[in-house]
């Protein structure tokens, strides 16, 4: 693993914008943002948004709260991954916080308003808000420090809460709008700009490589209406995680599972939850939607940690028309081996392999148990990370981070420093990620970091293990040119940055 | 002198204890009924009370969170804590004040030693405290003058009980010293309420209201896209 260097350093710090563009857009930070963000009287504009949104929402009450009870006593501070890196006093958790609580009370309550007349304080300035535009992208919202917090104060509330604000006033990463802007307005409703044809071709490839690995005819059900599961994956799994796929596929086809992939809408992701509430809820209607239109009662969401937050926790918040059990398939897949449905062969996977606990699915308790007891199942050589679990640490690309390619220096750097000495110490060669933003964030640290660690999601390595053909052998070796059509795919797909430029 | 020590320790007191009481009790039930408003304004309501009840209860014998950060200054914030709470309610003479005032009688005190150790930890304590916050470079970027002020106001009437128990300390200025514990103990009743000490009430309801608070109200983006006078979302142009 390589060390911190002075160079590596610098380059987490380096604004990789030109100078120009950093004092025309005001913004001293590491992300682009669009172009026409407006910089004339942002102070009064940010106050604006902040009333609006207090206004119709609940955040309010929580900002009052945490300013009464905040102490100050910094036990968040070395449960924080940035700043236990860092150990800079402006990545303390409370300090984050309090950038946004000291607005609040200065500007939203009497006494902090009587309190200003005699001390003479303005409040908000320009430079706290580059500073809040800053801090709130260095933290990856995993909410960690709320377990440290003897007052239960949820900095991950209010850097969610400080991130839409700032988004009202045209502050908010490039990287995040152009995916959730193909979302709600492009031609292929999703993030990476997958065309329904391409998806197809996907699917029929993947449904040729199962036919011949696992020796059954495994498919990817489409559009099947009263199917009791809508399945919704990150739609990059279909350009970049095939064996997740895969393997899902197979679980599936083993519990002989009711389900289907929607063609109006057949992306999971919803970076909303990053920086948007109007956008997430606008997104977890429209999984709504196409579970409705297809008449399924369930919502199947695959390996990965937001989408399956903001679903389960979100879409029955955000629902039109009536409530609907959200299940991440490893939930599914725990639930279908206690069932005894599924065999596994145990030779398969011999490495030692160790397990990242996604921030978004195990903080809350949600999913923590369910993939250790799969992974027992059939992977003798495992090894924990310490911390783990809802105490786990963040990958570093939390909170839609991960996406902004501009600022991997800082996460492999600093961000995912954490983890990357988890996994060190793990000794494991290969670690299991069971979401789509984990993984490429791990990846990217693997590799930045010269560790010579495999990543996989979960269902990879099921993919791999589980017995489905009667003459129980649970792996055939694929022929070369399989993959190729992965390779080749990608040129038909830009991203819709590019696609749109 | 005695006259005002009487007063102090009578009819003031008793108001100040009223004014703690009932603004713990309105800042609660304000509380209260502000999760009761994010609950109601959102559209889903379901919180895992179990959870959040394990979670808050697991900070009151704060065990298990002691080890993992800032050890040290965790240990001695409770100790601190405790004679906070212990000695004003059970040390002998306040026993009887309590009973003279407020009718309220606990039937038993604390033994002397205790109360002295008690108030030996909460002075050693809230002077570590003070001292940990201001050296520590996180703890010391993130606090302002009233954490520091409070902390300290809380240790008055601790200095001037040590004076005021002890023989030979106590002998040219035992009514100094009377006078200024008692009116320190007011200013704090008082100030209870209205300030950061109001955690003492407040304090279990925190993870209650974040959950609260991540349920979001059905169409508040729109409407807040609305109040901001604007037709469109960003994501709807394009760029
Ligand atoms: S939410 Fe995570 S990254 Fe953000 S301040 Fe807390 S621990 Fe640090």
């Amino acid at each position: 693993m390589n060390s911190i260097t002075p160079e590596r350093l610098e380059k987490a710090y380096a604004i990789p914008k030109k100078d120009e563009v950093v004092k025309a857009q005001k913004l001293p930070v590491r992300y682009h943002v669009e172009n026409g963000v407006e910089t004339e009287d942002r102070p009064e504009k940010f106050l604006r948004a902040m009333a609006a949104i207090l206004k119709h929402t609940n955040y309010g009450f929580a900002l009052d709260h945490f300013s009464r009870v905040t102490a100050k006593c910094a036990r968040c501070a070395v449960s924080c991954p940035i700043y236990e890196v860092t150990g800079k006093p402006e990545h303390v958790p409370c300090y984050r916080s309090s950038m946004l609580l000291d607005i609040y009370r200065r500007h939203f309550t009497l006494g902090g308003r009587i309190r200003a007349r005699i001390t003479g304080d303005i409040g908000i300035t320009d430079e706290i808000i580059e500073e809040m535009a800053g801090s709130y992208y260095d933290c990856t919202a995993c909410r960690r420090c709320t377990n440290a917090c003897p007052m239960g104060i949820d900095h991950g509330l209010v850097t969610h809460l400080g991130r839409w604000i700032l988004a009202e006033i045209g502050i908010v990463p490039r990287a995040l709008v152009v995916s959730t802007r193909e979302q709600i307005s492009g031609d292929t409703h999703n993030t990476s700009a997958i065309p329904l044809p391409a998806l197809l071709d996907s699917l029929e490839f993947m449904e040729e490589e199962m036919e011949g690995t696992k020796n059954a005819p495994v498919k990817f059900p489409v559009d099947q209406e009263g199917a009791e599961y809508l399945f919704v994956a990150p739609v990059s799994d279909y350009m970049m995680e095939a064996e997740t796929l895969m393997g899902i596929a197979c679980v599936m086809h083993a519990t002989g599972g009711s389900w289907t992939i929607g063609t109006k809408n057949y992306d999971a992701i919803n970076y909303g939850l990053f920086y948007s509430d109007q956008v997430l809820e606008k997104l977890v209607n429209n999984i709504e939607a196409e579970a409705k239109r297809l008449g399924c009662t369930k919502i199947l969401v695959g390996e990965c940690g937001h989408a399956s937050r903001s679903a389960k926790f979100f879409l029955n918040n955000f629902s039109k028309i009536c409530h609907m059990p959200v299940v991440n398939i490893l939930e599914y897949t725990h639930d279908a081996m206690k069932a005894g449905k599924l065999t596994f062969d145990k030779t398969i996977v011999t490495e030692k392999v160790t397990y990242h606990d996604p921030c978004n699915i195990a903080r809350p308790g949600w999913v923590v148990e369910q993939p250790r007891e799969i992974i027992r199942e059939f992977i003798p050589d495992f090894v924990e990370m310490t911390p783990k679990g809802r105490d786990n640490y963040c990958c570093g690309g939390g909170g839609g981070t991960v996406s902004i390619d501009e600022i991997r220096p800082w996460r492999t750097t600093i961000g995912g420093r954490k983890k990357a000495e988890q996994i060190d110490k793990t000794g494991a060669k290969i670690v299991i990620a069971p979401c789509a933003n984990c993984k490429k964030q791990i990846r990217e640290l693997l590799e930045d970091n010269e560790m010579p660690v495999e990543l996989v999601g979960l269902h990879d390595l099921i993919y791999k293990a589980l017995v489905l053909s009667p003459d129980g052998v649970a792996w055939r070796e694929p022929e070369e040119d399989d993959f190729d059509w992965m390779g080749g795919g990608e040129e038909d797909f830009k991203p819709p940055e590019e696609a749109k430029a | 002198m005695d006259a005002l020590i009487e007063f102090t320790t009578g009819p003031l007191f008793r108001l100040a204890f009223a004014i703690c009481l009932f603004g713990l009790v309105r800042v609660l039930l304000l509380s209260v009924s502000d999760i009761y408003m994010m609950l109601r304004r959102a559209g889903e309501r379901n919180v895992p009370w179990g959870d959040l009840f394990r979670t808050t209860v697991s900070w009151f014998v704060p065990v298990k969170h002691i080890p993992k950060h800032r050890t040290m200054y965790s240990l001695v914030s409770i100790l601190f804590h405790a004679g906070l709470i212990l000695v004003p309610l059970f040390y002998s003479s306040h026993v009887i004040l309590w009973d003279k005032n407020t009718g309220l009688s606990w039937g038993f005190w604390m033994p002397q030693t205790l109360a002295h150790i008690l108030t030996l930890t909460t002075i050693g304590g809230g002077i570590y405290l003070l001292l940990a916050r201001a050296l520590n470079d996180a703890s010391r970027h993130i606090s302002r003058g009233p954490d520091y002020f409070f902390v300290s106001l809380l240790l008055v009437p601790f200095i001037t009980g040590i004076f005021m128990t002890n023989v030979v300390l106590a002998a040219n200025v035992y009514q100094w010293m009377m006078m200024l514990h008692a009116l320190s103990a007011v200013l704090i009743l008082v100030l209870i309420p209205f300030t950061k000490i109001a955690h003492v009430a407040l304090f279990p309801l925190g993870r209650y209201i974040a959950a609260a608070a991540w349920k979001f109200p059905k169409g508040a983006g729109d409407k807040v896209m609305a109040t901001l006078g604007r037709e469109k979302m960003r994501e709807e142009i394009p760029a």
